[in-house]
Formats: C-alpha cells, sequence, structure tokens
C-alpha cells in the first residue's frame, strides 16, 4: 500500500527474496533469534516458484523476465471467476521420504499445509509400442527361478504390503529398511508366509483382517495394473510385476529382478551393488537395462517415468535413475492413509504454499516481510534498497541468479568474489491447462485399503509417441501432472494438466504439450457420449534452471569467507527444475544457516514460548 | 479413529481460510485469540508462533466448518499483506476501532482491495471493535453504529460490533460467516463431502509413518 520507512535500519539479517529457499532460510533464522528482514522486488510472494489466479498469470505473460520467456496464455472458455484459481509454477511432488518432510514433521509444521495424495503414474503405450523389444536380449539363465522368486515375492508383499506392518524404529533408516524388502522379497514361498505379521506389542492396526482383504482385491486377476484407454499404469510394486497381464513370465523375471537390484542399490553396505553402480554410473538407463534385464521398450519408458526425469531413458545417466527410482520405491506403501501412493503434493499452489507459509512464519516469528521493494546497492554492511532507505545488516542473502534483483546485486567487488559457481542452465518447456472436465478416471482408488482417493496423478507419453503438425516426433519424455480440484486450484468440476519436456519451443515443445493433453482429454475426458472435454485456459512458458551440485554453491562461499568481508554476502542458488521437490533444497539451506549461526542443530525449530502457544492449542 | 470428521457421506465438513484485515492495533489478534482460545490478554504478544490458527465450529448436527485463520501478524504495512496472502481466502475479516474513526477508513480501502483482487466468492465481515470501551463510556464512541451499518449493507458486508474483550459477538461474528460460505460450492477451500477433498493426514508424522496407522 503506503510507502512506509521500515521500522528498524539495523538487521542482522537480509533475505532478497521470497521463493522457497530464501522462505525457508528468512524463517529458520528468525526463528533462531535473528532480526530479519525479508524483502522482494516483486509485488507477491514466491518468487519463481509462486501460484498465480487466471489474471495475475495473463498480467504475468505480458512481461517476461528471465528466467522465463515465451510466456503466452489463451483464454478458450469461458471462466467466470478467473480469481478465484491458483495456478502454479512449481506444483512439485513430494515424496513421502523426500528430506522436506521428515524437516516439516521434525519442527511439526505438516499442519500448515493440506497434502494431496499423488496417485498413480501412467505412461501411454498405444498398441504397436507394447510389440516392440530392444535387438539384444541375452536372456537370463536363471529365468524360471526369477519367476518364480517374483511370485514368492508378491506373496509376501500382499501379506506385508510394500514395508507395510513392518515396525519401524524412529531413527531406522530408509536404506536399511529398503535392503530389508529387497532380503525379504527373495525369500522363497515357503518362507513367505511365515513373515506376515510381526504383530509386536505396537503393531499397527492394519493387521491381519485388512491385509486379508488387499490380498483378496489384488488377486492375480490382473486387477493390479489398471488401464485408461491407451494408458496404462506402471508397475512398481512386486504385486504389479507379478500380476501385470501385460507382462510376460520372462519379463516379470527381469522386471523383478531389476527391482530387486535397485532395493540392493539403496544399501550402501551392500558393496557389490554399490560396485556395479559405480561402474555403470555413466552408463545410459536404457543400454544398461537392455544388457541386464532385456525388457521390452515399452517397460523401459514406462520404468523411466518413475524417475520423472526429463532426459530420454537413453541420455539419463543409470545414477540419477537408480537414485530416483529408489525414492519412488522406498516411498511407495508407506503412506497410512493411501498404500497405492508414493508421494504428496501440497494444495493451493504446491512450493507456492510453502513461499507463503515461511515467508508468513518470518513475520510471526519477529521478521519483517516487504514486498515491492529490492536492493539497489551493497556496500560493506550497508545495503540501500530500491526506495532510497539504507539499511545495515550483518549477513546479506541474494539469489545467485535472479534477474528482477539482479541489477541491485551488481555491485562492489565483494560480490563479484561469490559468483564463480557454475553458470550451467537447462531450459524446460511447460505448460498449465484448466481443463472442462474433473477427469475422475485420474483419481480413484487403487487399493481398497486406500482411505482417501488421490487428487493428482502423473501421466508420460515416451519419446516417439507424439507427433507435430509438421512431422515431428518427441524426442524426449513429455510429463503431465494432473490434478484434480481438490487441491484447490480449479473449481469443482475442472482439473489441471501441468505439462513439462525438455523439448524446447523451437523444436515443437509446445505442439507435444498440445498434443500430449489432447490425448488424455480424448481417451480419458470422454464421457461415452462422444464429447471431449475443451482446454479452458492454457499458459505456456520456457524456464530456466540451474544444474549441477549444490557443493558448488559451498565453493563460492568458502572463497567469500577468506574475504572477511564485514557484510557477509551469501549467493543463493534457485531450485532446480525437476518434477519433484528438489531433494538438496532443505541440506542446501542448512548449511547456509550452519554458516550463521554455526550448527544446523535447531534448524526451523519452533522458539520456547511459540511450542508452549502451540502445545496449548493442540491440548483444546 | 483419527478420522471422525470424515466418517460419513451425511456429515459435511468444510474447511476454510480466512483472512484478518485492519490497521493495526484494533485488536485483530484479540478476536482470534478470543474466537480460538477463549481468552483475551491485553499484553499477549501479537501473535502466535504458527503462520495461522484454526478452529473448527459446528453450525448443526451435520456441518462442521473449520477456520484456517491468517493474521497479519503485525504486517499491516510493507505491502506484505499482498494478493497471494489473501488469494485464496474464502473470507475476511475487516477490523475497525468504534474509537477510532480513521480506522473505518483503513478498512474501507481494504474492502475495496479485496473486491478488486480477492476470489470473487469472498464473505467479507465488518467488524468494529472494542465494544466495551464505548459501553464503559459512550462518549469515547467515534463511529456511530449506524454509519458503519450502512456502509456495511452497501458494500455487501456482514456487520457486528464486537468486543474481544468481553467476547460480546465474537462467536455471532464467526458463526455469520460459516453461514454464509457457500457450503455446497467449491471454492479455494470449500466443502468437500465425504473423505474426498481432506487431504493425506499427516499428524503424528513419524508416528504414522513408523507404525503404519495411528487410528
Amino acid at each position: 500500500m503506503d510507502d512506509y520507512t521500515l521500522p528498524s535500519t539495523i538487521w542482522d539479517i537480509i533475505v532478497l527474496g521470497t521463493g522457497v529457499k530464501p522462505s525457508l532460510l528468512s524463517v529458520a533464522l528468525s526463528r533462531a533469534g535473528k532480526k530479519v528482514l525479508q524483502l522482494d522486488p516483486r509485488e507477491y510472494y514466491g518468487a519463481t516458484e509462486t501460484a498465480f489466479s487466471i489474471d495475475e498469470l495473463e498480467q504475468w505473460a505480458k512481461s517476461p523476465l528471465p528466467p522465463f520467456s515465451h510466456i503466452g496464455t489463451e483464454r478458450i472458455g469461458e471462466i467466470t471467476r478467473p480469481r478465484g484459481y491458483t495456478l502454479a509454477l512449481a506444483p512439485h511432488l513430494v515424496y513421502w521420504g523426500s528430506s522436506l518432510l521428515e524437516l516439516l514433521r521434525e519442527v511439526k509444521m505438516t499442519s500448515s499445509f493440506t497434502w494431496q495424495a499423488v496417485g498413480s503414474w501412467w505412461v501411454y503405450l498405444p498398441e504397436p509400442a507394447m510389440e516392440e523389444r530392444p535387438a539384444t536380449g541375452i536372456g537370463g539363465l536363471l529365468l524360471d527361478a526369477g519367476v518364480k522368486a517374483v511370485k514368492a515375492a508378491a506373496a509376501v508383499k500382499k501379506k506385508g504390503g510394500w514395508n507395510k506392518g513392518r515396525k519401524k524404529r524412529k531413527d531406522v533408516d530408509v536404506d536399511t529398511e529398503a535392503s530389508a524388502a529387497a532380503s525379504e522379497a527373495s525369500k522363497p514361498t515357503t518362507e513367505a508366509t511365515e513373515t506376515q505379521s510381526p504383530a509386536g506389542p505396537e503393531a499397527p492396526e492394519v493387521t491381519l483382517s485388512d491385509l486379508t482383504a488387499e490380498a483378496t482385491s489384488t488377486a492375480p486377476s490382473g486387477s493390479t495394473l489398471r488401464k485408461l484407454g491407451t494408458f496404462r499404469e506402471v508397475p512398481c510394486t512386486f504385486e504389479d510385476v507379478a500380476f501385470s497381464p501385460d507382462l510376460q513370465d520372462r519379463d516379470r523375471g527381469y522386471l523383478g529382478g531389476f527391482l530387486r537390484f535397485l532395493m540392493k542399490c539403496a544399501d550402501p553396505t551392500d558393496v557389490k551393488h554399490q560396485e556395479i553402480l559405480q561402474k555403470n554410473s555413466e552408463t545410459s538407463f536404457s543400454e544398461f537395462l537392455s544388457s541386464e534385464y532385456p525388457l521390452p521398450t515399452w517397460t523401459i519408458a514406462s520404468l523411466h517415468s518413475l524417475t520423472l526425469l526429463q532426459t530420454p531413458p537413453a541420455e539419463t545417466k543409470l545414477k540419477d535413475a537408480v537414485q530416483a527410482l529408489i525414492t519412488h520405491l522406498t516411498s511407495i506403501g508407506s503412506i497410512p492413509d493411501i498404500r497405492s501412493s508414493a508421494a504428496l503434493t501440497i494444495a493451493y499452489g504446491g512450493s507456492a504454499e510453502l513461499t507463503q507459509v515461511w515467508s508468513r512464519g518470518t513475520a510471526v516469528s519477529g521478521g519483517l516481510n516487504v514486498l515491492g521493494r529490492g536492493i539497489t546497492k551493497i556496500v560493506g554492511d550497508t545495503v540501500t534498497l530500491s526506495n532510497g532507505e539504507v539499511v545495515t545488516a550483518d549477513w546479506i542473502l541474494v539469489p545467485e541468479e535472479d534477474p528482477e534483483t539482479h541489477e541491485t546485486s551488481e555491485t562492489e567487488s565483494t560480490t563479484e568474489a561469490t559468483t564463480k559457481a557454475t553458470n550451467s542452465t537447462v531450459s524446460y518447456t511447460k505448460s498449465i491447462h484448466l481443463i472442462s472436465s474433473p477427469l475422475n478416471p485420474l483419481f480413484t482408488r487403487k487399493l481398497e485399503t486406500d482411505r482417501i482417493p488421490p487428487n493428482a496423478a502423473v501421466l508420460t507419453f515416451p519419446v516417439g509417441s507424439l507427433c507435430t503438425s509438421a512431422g515431428l516426433t518427441n524426442t524426449a519424455p513429455v510429463y503431465i501432472i494432473a490434478h484434480s480440484s481438490a487441491t484447490g486450484e480449479c473449481g469443482k468440476d475442472e482439473s489441471v494438466l501441468y505439462t513439462s519436456t525438455q523439448i524446447l519451443k523451437d523444436d515443437g515443445g509446445y505442439e507435444f504439450a498440445s498434443a500430449a493433453v489432447r490425448r488424455v482429454l480424448e481417451e480419458i475426458g470422454s464421457d461415452g457420449n462422444g464429447t471431449t472435454p475443451e482446454v479452458k485456459f492454457v499458459c505456456r512458458y520456457t524456464q530456466k534452471f540451474p544444474v549441477g551440485d549444490d557443493e558448488e554453491e559451498m565453493v563460492a562461499q568458502e572463497t567469500e569467507e577468506e574475504e572477511e568481508v564485514k557484510g557477509r554476502i551469501v549467493k543463493i542458488k534457485g531450485m532446480k527444475g525437476g518434477l519433484a521437490f528438489d531433494e538438496g533444497t532443505v541440506e542446501s539451506c542448512k548449511r547456509v544457516y550452519e554458516r550463521i549461526i554455526g550448527t544446523k542443530e535447531g534448524f526451523l525449530r519452533m522458539t520456547e514460548q511459540m511450542r508452549r502457544q502451540y502445545e496449548e492449542i493442540e491440548d483444546q | 479413529m483419527s478420522h471422525p470428521r470424515a466418517s460419513t457421506q451425511s456429515q459435511r465438513f468444510a474447511q476454510f481460510k480466512l483472512v484478518l484485515l485492519g490497521e493495526s492495533a484494533v485488536g485483530k489478534s484479540s478476536l482470534v485469540l478470543r474466537f480460538v482460545k477463549d481468552q483475551f490478554d491485553d499484553y499477549r504478544e501479537s501473535t502466535i508462533g504458527a503462520a495461522f490458527l484454526t478452529q473448527t465450529i459446528a453450525l448443526d448436527e451435520t456441518t462442521t466448518v473449520k477456520f484456517e485463520i491468517w493474521d497479519t501478524a503485525g504486517q499491516e504495512r510493507y505491502k506484505s499483506l499482498a494478493p497471494m496472502y489473501y488469494r485464496n481466502a474464502n473470507c475476511a475479516v475487516v477490523v475497525y476501532d468504534i474509537t477510532q474513526s480513521s480506522s473505518l477508513d483503513k478498512a474501507k480501502a481494504w474492502v475495496k482491495e479485496l473486491q478488486r483482487q480477492a476470489n470473487e466468492n469472498i464473505v467479507i465481515a465488518l467488524a468494529g471493535n472494542k465494544l466495551d470501551i464505548v459501553t464503559g463510556d459512550p462518549s469515547k464512541r467515534a463511529v456511530e453504529t449506524v454509519e458503519a451499518e450502512a456502509y456495511a449493507k452497501e458494500a455487501g458486508l456482514l456487520f457486528f460490533e464486537t468486543s474481544a474483550k468481553t467476547a460480546q459477538n465474537v462467536k455471532d461474528l464467526f458463526t455469520a460467516i460459516a453461514k454464509k460460505l457457500p457450503l455446497d460450492q467449491p471454492g479455494p477451500r470449500g466443502a468437500r463431502p465425504g473423505a474426498g477433498g481432506r487431504g493425506v493426514d499427516l499428524k503424528g508424522g513419524m508416528a504414522a509413518q513408523q507404525q503404519g496407522c495411528n487410528c
């Protein structure tokens, strides 16, 4: 509103930006008792991770600033209440086993958000694609044994679920857990029946009756893996593998073998598998699979979709794929409300909600949020703000690459020392489609034991499955993250499809996205009377993301520390462009926090007073 | 069971985001504190630690409404109550102090901004706080009830004069909002029959993860 002057000119920390990382740092430092001033030259929270109403999105599209480019919006259908929508620029998936959830649980912040489950992964596989096999095919020596083992493992899974019913200690290591699952999976049938229930004193309520029900529901009737038109559910558990009607027995053996391989790779103490992984880390995902587990091409594509990686399987490094797959497999089956799910999404705008809640958190613990104000000059510990005000701070946190704040920080030589970090970036083509149908088939329960339905789903279009009018086919997968109206992002009879691909606009990126959306509408949206839902609104854009290791950020910081300047500047790297919440985020913020506070201990923890008030309220 | 709210289809459970707006020191936090905890503390820290507070009220035997209340956290200035702060709000309480006429002007400015920027379905209530002061000493009144009421009517707002200190009209204010909210119409945060939209329960966090089920 008005251009008020600040209540103080002396601050402990100035944080520039309200994206995920700056907001997390602001609230954590503020809760640690630091006097934090959080600024953003923009008029809204969330920076590149924000969410917009349709009106705002249209406004934003008019003057694109890096890292965004080629933004276009189009209203196609009638939109009666454009301000009621919350369309996310960062509709990240949050895996159950992610460090973000771990942090939020630890500081009792999960209830600040509404979480919706991400249901199944679907892959677009027209019949001809199902026939294809890679040229290779060594054939497994112990093929029959392999098939038997998978089916036996599935029997265990039916009793125990993937991780289900197994007691966990609070500090249990996911990796250990994973290897336990793997070793259990390789047990022969006779033993399998005995491992069904470690029903100790704190045994969970989900025991025999529930599990029997589940076993019945997932009996080998082929009901485990569903099909929606040409979209097939991706097999990702031993049950799925054992009972998929699309798999031949020998493929079951390979796929089961590969799943076991992954679970073993998840165990850092399994030297043999760590070595295999090490040796093949740069090998491509598809090359490794076709030589070690010669599966049909479609299976490779569908397994690859679980990685959420934008590179095609032939250009995806094995180490990246394995890491992503382990995250998926160790998360699936752990969510008490919905066993068939591996990940969550934050309602009302994805990661934008994080930025809003954390920025507010800064304010409620004594900090100050100021929007519409940036930094024009930093000299030592003295900072000039865009309205001419001059303030001082011990630490100044600025985004590494943020054009909206860039003019602000090209200042004295002190900042130059820190810009050494890599400039490598990658661009993805994205779109937001508002659909005139709730697309219900995507949001139905998979298992009878699921207490709630999923409200998000992932759809993947493998390499070569889409075609532009000019005859181009897609050279990389195209992903769609589908959100139902329960995410609060659209109206009741609508849904939102967020697309993402590494194929750039000039190579048909936008066209592939439209083609993919059209496929979904035709095959999943049709109501049976031949009516296909329509796209009511679309926004397409291209976004640049940083790549590389977070370690480089550290190097930059070290260099700077040697300078021992008084007003110390820390450059904060942006989030990576993955579809899942960037796993490095929490750790990278903790490192910055450690530099300032001296320890990572207590990061984001409530202050004593807050904790007391929290408990009082909880008691009611 | 941990999910009574979702027990039967005939039960209606709705969650709404409510934002408080108004000039500093009109008693926004006190109103929330009275509503949420039935307390009043003159010297209370302005806002409690979480980003927002929640309070659930039962409208009738089958309808429960949960408010997610976003306080301003003393950030009335600095543009930090940006559209994003109230965008997916279903309701707003705009507060003024009946002993300060300038606070009503500020309230009117907020109403205007909400009507221009916020979700089109937003329910707005105007609350003239500090009724207890006027009850004790009528000469302290700076805003006449009829004047504010006429404005509220014209702008289509709910209207109450409240006292966070004595609790007068506080519950009525929130109940009136709950009644006016479109329970059957989807909003950004809206009514969800059954368990469909209640979301994943993460309460208990590790415990839930640990034991598989914390019912």
